[in-house]
């Protein structure tokens, strides 16, 4: 299987299989970062799809020194953040958190496992934006805080605040939901 | 918490991440062993680092990916092959071309156009236009 660099260099000389090969390579990945961002599936399919295509379409301006991986789940941030700073998906957030009451877990879902994700994924939503971005790109997706800063269009000094206050606040809403 | 636990909170943080440089990193440890309370939220916060990390990864949804736009039909195309062999003629033979008003538009302005003389370079084209055809 080639590597990320050869397919993208395929992808440029016009072979658009190498970028389908892209696509099944990362869009678990980018699914599941969208997914972590927004906490909705709609929303992050449609993430997904818009990170795919700007990847598509900026191909060019990928630099080669960093590895592709790391430049697509950031612009898969950046779509995120953008996405929730459109009204329509905001809007579809807002009613779907109105909804309120969660779906009863299922017998399999009471496994204490899954409850702890449920729990950290629902209190992850609950965190301001920038906050859950690096959080997200730092932790899960073990990115640098030079990366996540470049990402998130910040200084890393703000990106090393932000993942103190949102580790903080994490580590105080866990304990409480807890005991 | 202790007014100086408050204070260090975020070069604790810093500590834990290895963000430091060694005068600070010696100013935290030594808090640390005298501090079981700092202690103990260090734990929690690589607990909770822990628990970001565990998260699953979730299979996407079956592709809905954007594809490559598609051929243009036939139609489309017999369009285009005729529009612009015509379009070229006319800026070879440079007939005016203006954009026409909103009285230019109803229905007996229509109809004068269609009965009025040909211009000059307008019949030039028709008959190269009958030479080609």
């Amino acid at each position: 299987m080639p590597d990320d660099a050869t397919l993208v260099e395929r992808c440029l000389q016009g072979d658009t299989g190498a970028f389908d090969a892209l696509v099944a390579r990362y869009r678990d990945r980018v699914f599941s970062l969208a997914f972590r961002m927004l906490g909705e599936a709609s929303a992050a399919e449609d993430a997904m799809q818009e990170a795919f295509l700007r990847a598509y379409t900026r191909l060019a301006l990928y630099d080669p020194a960093q590895p592709f991986a790391t430049w697509l789940l950031c612009l898969t941030a950046r779509v995120c953040l953008n996405a929730r700073r459109d009204r329509a998906t905001e809007q579809r957030y807002l009613e779907q958190a109105a909804k309120a009451a969660p779906p009863a877990p299922t017998l399999e879902e009471r496994l204490y496992e899954r409850e702890q994700r449920r729990t950290v994924q629902r209190l992850l939503m609950r965190l301001p934006e920038p906050q859950r971005a690096a959080m997200l790109l730092y932790y899960y997706e073990e990115l640098s805080v030079a990366e996540v800063a470049r990402a998130l269009n910040a200084p890393e000094g703000t990106v090393k605040t932000w993942l103190y206050r949102g580790r903080e606040t994490l580590r105080r809403w866990l304990e409480e939901e807890l005991g | 918490m202790r007014n100086d636990c408050k204070r260090l909170e975020p070069a604790l943080h810093d500590w834990l991440e290895g963000w430091l440089d060694a005068p600070a990193r010696a100013a935290v440890e030594a808090h640390l062993r005298r501090c079981p309370a700092c202690r103990a939220k260090l734990e929690a916060w690589q607990a909770v680092g822990r628990a970001l990390r565990a998260l699953p990864q979730l299979p996407a949804p079956a592709a809905r990916l954007p594809e490559p736009a598609p051929e243009p039909r036939g139609a489309l195309r017999l369009a285009l092959a005729l529009c612009l062999p015509t379009a070229l003629l006319l800026v070879a033979f440079r007939a005016p071309i203006d954009a026409p008003s909103v009285d230019a538009l109803k229905p007996s302005a229509v109809v004068q156009t269609l009965t009025r003389p040909f211009t000059a370079p307008a019949q030039t084209l028709w008959n190269r236009l009958q030479e080609v055809i």
